[in-house]
Formats: C-alpha cells, structure tokens, sequence
C-alpha cells in the first residue's frame, strides 16, 4: 500500500529512509501525501535532510532541528504563504493568526520549487481547484526532471538528449574532423618530411666513410665525390624543405580559418543567458587566439608526430645494424625521460588552464576599456586603467614564470640525460677504439655518436609533446566550450504561421535571471491586434524584462506567451523574431555606414525605402545635411551620432522592417523638446496600425495608447487607458504629477524609488 | 551632506527577536521593531556598512561599524546576519569531476558535506589577491575559501587549474 503511494508522490529527488519515516508517520489515516520537497538545509543553516511535505490538509515538515523533528500545520489556517529569498537561501514563511511560522530552509536550488508549493497553498486556500493547482505543481516537478537520458545534465526545455550528447565526439575524433579535408596534401607535405628525413640519415653514415676510408687512404677523389654528395643532400634538404613548409603553413591557415568561422557562427546562435555569464573578452580570446593555439597543434600531431616515429625507427635500424651493444646501451636514458614526461604533463596541464584564465581577463579588460575610451579619459583614469592592465598583465607574468620554471627545467634534464647518453658512449666506444681497433673503428664510433645525437632529438620532442598538447588541450576545451554550448533552443523550428496578427497575451509570466531575485511576478496581459500597450514603472521595475521574454531572449520563464493564442516558444525563432521590430532601449548601431545601419533590418530593401523609413524616423532631415549623407560612416558603436540621432537611426531601422508587431524601448536619454517632438511624430507614425508595446519615460508619449500597464517590482500593479488611470489617482498618476511638476525635463527615471516615497 | 541617515552605533541595543528579525532602541527611546539587517558590501567588508530595512524592504538607517556596538548587541545582529547570508566556507574539496565544462563539486564546508554544480568554470569561480576565493554555483548560491593556500594539498591540486 505504501509502496504505490511512494510512487505515485512527487519529490524532487528520493526521500533518505528516515526522513521518510518521519513523513509518513505524522500521516493520519486515510491523508494522503500529495508532494514533497528535499531541502538539502536545515533550520540552523548546515547542511542536511529536512523535508517539506503537503497533503490535502496540511503541510508537514521535517527538520531535525525541530524539538520533535516535524512541523505540521492545517493548511485551513494558513492566511498566506510565501518564499522569504535570502543570500543563497531563502525560508518559506506562512502567516497564521498566532503570528509567522518558518517551516523549512533551502538553498536557491529548490527556491523554485518551494515558491510554486506557496501558490499551491495560497490558491488552495483562496477557493481555486486544488486538481488545477496540484497539475501545476506536478508541472514544475517534471520540468525539473528535464535531464538528457545519455548524460543526465538538466536540459531547458524537451530536447530529446542535450546537446552536448548527440554530438559528443572524442576530442581526437573531433580535431580530426577538422583535418580530415587536407588529408590529401598533409600526405604530400608528409612524403616531403620523410625525404628530408631520410636525407639527414645519410650524412652521419659518409662521414663514417670519410674518416675510416678516403681519409684514411688518401682517396682525393673519393673525398670530392663525397663532399659533392654531401653539398647535393643539403640543397635537396633545403629545397624540399621550404616546400614542405609552404603546403603546412598554407594548410594550416585554411584549418584554423574554418575553425574560426565555426566558433563565431556558434558564438551567434548563443543565447543571451551564455552572455550574462561570459565575457564578451573569454568568446574574443577563444576566437582569435584559441583557434590559432589549436592549429599548430594539428599540425604537428599530424607531421612531426609520424616524421618522428620515422625518424627514430630508421636511426634505430642503422644503430643496431652498426654496432647492437652500443645501441642498448644509448637507450638506457628512454625509460627515464618517458616516466618523466608522464609526471610532467600531470604537472603542466593546471598551468596552462591558469594561463588561459589570466589571458582572457587580459582580453575582457580589452573588450571593456578600449570601447569605452570615453569614459576613461572623461574621468581621467587613464592611469588607473593603464595600472589596472599592468596588473592583471603581471599575475600573468608570474604565472608564465612559474610554469616556465617547469617548462624550462623539464627539457633541460631531458637534454642532460641525453649529454650522459653520449658520454658514456664516447667513454665505453672510446675504450673500444683503443683496446681492440678491429671490434669497433674510429669513423663508426663518431657515426655513432651523430646518430645518437639524432636519436634524442625524437625523444625530446615527445618529452616536449605533452607541453604543447597540453596547450592545445586547454585551448581545444575553451573551443568545444563555445561549439558544444547549448544554442538558443528552436522548439517550433520550422512552424511559421502565414500570418501574424499580432494579438499579444502573457499568461502568468513569472521570471528571474538570478534565483536571488524574482524580476517579473505573475504577470499577465492582452494587447488586440493593431492596439498599443505602454508600459510605465520605476527604473528596474521590469519594463525591458517583459520585452526580453517578448523577444525570447531568455526562455526560462514560468506562464506562457502567446501570440495569436500559439505559444511563442511553438514557432520558428528566426521567422517570429523577424515579425518584430525592436527599437532598443541602447541604441546599438554598427561600424558602419548610416545606410547600412538603418538597412540592417532589411538588407535587401531598396533605396528609396531605406530612405522613406529614414523619413518616417524623421532622421532623413539631419542625415541629408550631414557631408557624407547616407554614406558617412559610423565609429564603432554609433560613435559620432549625437543620442537623439542614433535613436532616430534605430527607429529608422525597426520602420524598414515593417513588422506585424512594433516594441519599442524608448531610451531615457534626455532629448530637447524639440527632438523629443520629432521622435514622438516618428512614433506615432510608426506605430499606425500595428501592434505595439511602447516604454515610454516620457509619459506624454502614452496619452493615446490603447491601454497602459504600471509596473512596480515585477508586478502589474494597475492597467487602463490614460484617462481611466488618472481618475484612479494611483501610481501612475503621480507619476504624471512627478513630471509635469519637473516641466517635462525629467523623466520618470531620475527620479529613484527612494526619493520618490520621500516626496509622498 | 549625508542624505542617508547614519545612527552611532554606540546609541543602541538591539536584540534578536525571531530568525532575522531585530528590535533595536535608541538611546533617546526610540524603537524599531521588527526590522532587518543588510550588508552593503557583503562579500569586502561584512560588518561596515548595515543597512537597516523594515519588512517591506524600506531603508531607515545605516550602521557603519559593527565592531562599536556593545558586545550583546553585535552578537545579537551577527546571529540575524549569518541567518541571512549563507556562504558556506569550503574547508576542503573531495573530488572534482568535470563534464562538458561544466564541474560537479564534492565539498566539505564549515555547514557540512555538500555537492553542487558549477556551469561556468570561469566566471563562476573568482580568486582575489588575497588568496580568497568566490565560488557561484549553478543555481546561484554562494560558497567561499578563505584561502585557498591554507585548504588541503590534495585540494588545492584539484582547483589549481582554477584559479
Ligand atoms: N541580464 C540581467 N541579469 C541579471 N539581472 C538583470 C539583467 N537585466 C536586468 N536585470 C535586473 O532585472 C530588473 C529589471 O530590469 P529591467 O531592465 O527590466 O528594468 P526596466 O524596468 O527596463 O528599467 P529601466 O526603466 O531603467 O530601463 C532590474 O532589477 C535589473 O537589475
Ligand atoms: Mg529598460
């Protein structure tokens, strides 16, 4: 009986057996355990088992640190529950007559959780179908169960597998992948190398021959025979060398080059959660300069690698076919430098990450301060951004120096064990020489010793081959990072409804982009085809959030978006973004000519077009005085644009687009009245009748909007026409007070919340 | 000129009533009751700088310095504040295993053994000069290390490449 009703619960992950015990115990008879949820902290804030169970009337927690271990209460009593979100924990607070009660602590991993199980409570008890609501409940858990079936990583949404699985090759696999097209002319420039090698074999070999035979006898045209031969094997080298170099270098730089273009293709398709997190400086540095490190890695695992394997079974050969005990004897060093370059590369690879981490945040200082040169000299912290650099430039100077250290003394003993190798060989070849001339002549011993030499030249290249794979390795990591990140997920791929009409619905959309604070709280709206929404609220209410989530920009959020009664997430992203036109809050333009910006939207548009939405932005009339005209070039940025202009220029592209829904986030940028006048004409042009979302700070834009929504905190707080929230005297209306009281000069947004309940 | 209210901490007491919740008395009588404490840099300087809020989040004054409230009262507000921040403090790392960039954590900390994910190895993982080490986990909870020099050899091997 037990068994089928532990099946049947929901948990976020297996209850441990006492705690179990616990829950089920405190049962009466007949009540039945709806769902449960593992909390990982207890009361006093260490780590351990407590457990938050509810029933149909009551909810019962355990927690050891509970005089008797649970907590039950009737959920009858509770007048209102909810998540108190803390510093990385947060407690579930429920208010009953006798005051609050705090009936478990968690971490912000099941914060989530612990928030719909508040609702579920607070809806129960408000009289709403406890069904309905435990399907919600039973809807959160199951979306948490999302894994990948291969690997079990927590998947957004319901891939089949992640990602990462259904194209997880082996890292070699993988790089092969990338040479697998030039394998034709790495085998060309390979047969090259191993002329070249073969060449160098011979040289040792006559030199035995000059010493033992033509000088020896006084042969003077067998010494000019030789030394032509020797001058015809070194040109030969020299030749087919530069040869062998061209084809590697050229090779090498198509491999990378493809390479490059994947990485910023993938780096495109990411989505703005990957940003948040990354700096722009990392997915640079891993563009330019990770691509570049794998590069000479891939070649030289794919030439010298064999070459070297070649080179040192041919020189084993001749050395064993000229004298066996001497060639033993010169390989005693081998097992020493194998062990060695094991235990060395165990040591390096913790380098190299490190290195890498101090040279991204080189490029992210790069990323940041160069583009912002502005604000640097206009605070005059030049000094301080250049001592800032040096800094950071420094910790990687110390690090470089301290795997340096490794790096250096490594190969170093490697070439001394190899210099002991010879000494022996001189000493015991010597003593052979000298004792029994006709066991071992003089030109074989020096032979000997040049093929010696040339045998530890393999060795110290693979001693030094974990040094750079561990390189590459670092670098291959960041490069798959990036490629096997999971892209922006296209559940609707492929759905494009002929038509978009433009009916907007948000159904109890709640969201956060950190769990330490929830940004938008069951928020719900309808804006009918061909309507305006204005949006208004204090800066940081969630204004641009709700924008974000409209654009899909982020899709972690709870309640669903509709457009046209389909689910935004249901259609093909690049199709329902391109049904949007988006004048956003920071006007991004390009380096790049001002046709071209405005002609971002629409690359194919024709010129008069581009023009006529130049017009309708009311941008043609300055553009048209400027010298260049359309053609001026913008700095990067929209470097040399006043911000009036670049808002003008952006609204100029989002016209072009012509889109079935318009959002536009208005900037806060304080334009003088008569620009704002232009802007609010190109407005109110642009908006004629499509749907649109428009934030206004100014709220004189709003006046004719359809319908006006106030938010406060991530909650709608009120909604209505203009007139209908100006009787309300609420929120809104004092922020119309607010600014005609500043003339019109300031907007919504210099006044800050704080201030603003001072001045009421 | 302050435009935020500063209260010399040497003209109050404040007690600990339920979880984090205060009631601090001024000298001149004055009572706030139910309020509660804030870092302002809670990760530089943990006990300079407490913002005191009522219930509905809304600042009424700021503590600068902790350390010149009298020995009851730092106790008192130290106990709310450690309640409010959890940051456990990682004593030694057990095993770290990485998959596809992302790594899993096995941890003993100064609240017990625990196990979390990280996504990002390298924004999600700070080291200060100091030797201090910030760590965010995937769901965004915090945990730290004092030093990282100071933590077990094995374990410092393990976030070498980390750091
Ligand atoms: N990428 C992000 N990561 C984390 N938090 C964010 C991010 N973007 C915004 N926030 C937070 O979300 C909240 C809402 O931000 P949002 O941009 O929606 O405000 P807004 O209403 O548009 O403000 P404004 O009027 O200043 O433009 C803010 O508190 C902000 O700090
Ligand atoms: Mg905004």
């Amino acid at each position: 009986m037990r068994n089928e009703v532990e099946a049947k619960l929901l948990v976020n992950k297996p209850l441990p057996e006492d705690i179990k015990k616990k829950l089920y115990e405190s049962l009466r008879d007949g009540e039945e355990l709806l769902f449960a949820i593992s909390a990982e902290l207890l009361m006093d804030g260490s780590y351990g088992n407590s457990t938050f169970g509810v029933t149909r009337s009551r909810i019962i927690s355990v927690d050891p640190t509970f005089p008797s271990g649970v907590l039950t209460l009737d959920i009858s009593r509770i007048k209102n529950a909810k998540v108190k979100r803390m510093y990385s924990n947060a407690v579930l607070c429920v208010e009953t007559d006798e005051g609050v009660i705090e009936t478990n602590r968690f971490t912000y991993s099941v914060t989530e959780l612990f928030d719909a199980a508040a609702n579920y409570i607070n809806n129960v008890n408000s009289g709403m179908d406890p069904e309905e609501q435990l399907e919600l409940i039973r809807e959160r858990f199951t979306k948490r169960k999302l894994t990948c079936p291969k690997c079990g990583r927590r998947l957004s949404r319901r891939n089949p597998v992640c990602l990462k699985c259904a194209d997880k090759k082996r890292f070699a696999t993988r790089v092969f992948g990338y040479v697998k097209p030039y394998i034709p002319v790495l085998i060309f420039s390979l047969v090259l190398s191993s002329a070249t090698t073969a060449a160098t074999l011979i040289p040792p070999y006559l030199t035995k021959e000059l010493v033992d035979n033509v000088i020896k006898n006084g042969d003077i045209a067998g010494l000019r025979k030789i030394v032509l031969l020797l001058l015809g094997i070194y040109a030969f080298q020299a030749g087919i060398g530069a040869v062998r170099n061209f084809t590697l270098r050229i090779t090498g730089e198509k491999i990378v080059t493809n390479l490059r273009n994947e990485v910023y293709a993938k780096a495109q398709t990411l989505p703005l959660k990957y940003y948040d997190k990354t700096s722009t400086g990392s997915v640079m540095s891993r563009i330019n300069g990770d691509t570049q490190n794998l590069q000479n890695f891939i070649i030289r695992i794919s030439q010298d690698v064999i070459i070297q394997v070649f080179t040192m079974i041919g020189i084993m050969a001749i050395m064993f076919a000229m004298n066996w005990k001497l060639s033993i004897l010169s390989l005693l060093p081998v097992p020493i430098v194998v062990y060695g370059s094991r235990v060395f590369s165990k040591h390096i690879r913790p380098f190299y990450r490190r290195l890498w981490k101090r040279r991204s945040r080189i490029s992210s200082i790069l990323a940041d301060t160069l583009p912002g040169i502005r604000v640097v000299k206009a605070f005059t912290s030049e000094d301080r951004a250049v001592q800032h650099f040096e800094k950071c430039g420094e910790d990687l100077l110390n690090e470089n120096i301290r795997a340096a250290k490794i790096t250096s003394a490594f190969p170093a003993v490697v070439s001394f064990l190899v210099m002991c190798g010879g000494l022996v060989i001189w000493g015991l070849g010597g003593y052979w020489v000298i004792n029994s001339p006709d066991r071992l002549t003089v030109g074989v011993l020096v032979s000997f010793i040049s093929y010696t030499h040339m045998f530890y030249g393999p060795i110290q290249f693979f001693a030094g081959l974990s040094d750079t794979f561990q390189n590459a390795l670092t670098s291959a990591e960041r490069i798959f990072e990036i490629l096997d990140a999971e892209p922006e997920t296209d559940l609707g791929k492929g759905y494009k409804p002929e038509s978009i009409k433009g009916r907007i619905e948000f159904r109890n959309v709640s969201f956060s982009y950190e769990s330490g604070k929830k940004v938008l709280d069951n928020v719900s709206f309808v804006i009918e085809p061909g309507q305006s929404l204005g949006i208004v609220g204090a800066t940081g209410s969630g204004k641009s959030t709700i924008v974000n989530l409209l654009m899909r920009f982020y899709d972690n959020y709870e309640g669903e978006i509709l457009i046209d009664g389909i689910d935004i997430k249901d259609i093909d992203l690049k199709y329902y973004r391109s049904q949007i036109g988006y004048v956003l809050q920071e006007p991004m333009l390009f380096n790049d000519t001002i046709y071209r910006n405005i002609a971002y939207s629409k690359p194919d548009a024709s010129v008069e077009e581009v023009i006529e939405a130049a017009v309708v932005a009311n941008a043609h009339n300055f553009i048209k005085r400027l010298p260049d005209a359309y053609d001026t070039f913008l700095g990067e940025r929209g470097v040399g644009l006043s911000g009036g202009e670049k808002q003008r220029i952006s609204i100029a592209r989002a016209v072009l687009k012509d889109p079935a829904i318009l959002i536009l986030d208005e900037a806060t940028a304080s334009v003088d009245s008569e620009t704002e006048n232009l802007i609010q004409q190109a407005i109110e042009r642009m908006i004629q009748g499509r749907t649109s979302i428009m934030i206004a700070h100014r709220l004189s834009t709003l006046k004719k909007a359809d319908k006006i929504i106030v938010v406060d905190d991530g909650k709608i707080i009120e909604s209505g026409t203009h007139e209908e929230l100006m009787s309300l005297e609420g929120k809104y209306y004092r922020f119309v007070q607010i600014q005609s009281l500043s003339d019109g000069m300031f907007t919504v947004r210099s006044v800050d919340k704080d201030e603003y309940s001072e001045i009421y | 000129m302050n435009t935020r209210k500063y209260i010399d901490p040497a003209d109050m007491r404040i007690e600990l009533k339920t979880g984090i919740s205060l009631r601090i008395t001024l000298r001149d009588g004055q009572v706030y009751d139910d309020v509660e404490p804030r870092r302002m840099f809670p990760i530089s300087n943990a006990d300079m700088f407490i913002l005191i809020v009522d219930k509905e989040d809304n600042e009424l004054f700021i503590i600068k310095d902790l350390k010149q409230l009298d020995k009851e009262s730092y106790k008192n507000i130290s106990t709310a504040l450690d309640r409010y921040y959890l940051i456990p403090k990682i004593r030694e790392i057990k095993r770290i295993e990485e998959k596809f960039g992302s790594l899993k954590w096995w941890v003993k900390t100064d609240r017990g053994d625990y196990e979390f994910d990280i996504q990002h190895r390298h924004s999600d993982i700070k080291l200060l000069s100091s030797g201090r080490v910030l760590i965010r986990d995937a769901n965004d909870n915090r945990y730290e290390i004092p030093n990282y020099r100071k933590l077990p050899r094995k374990s410092q091997y393990l976030i070498s490449g980390d750091l």
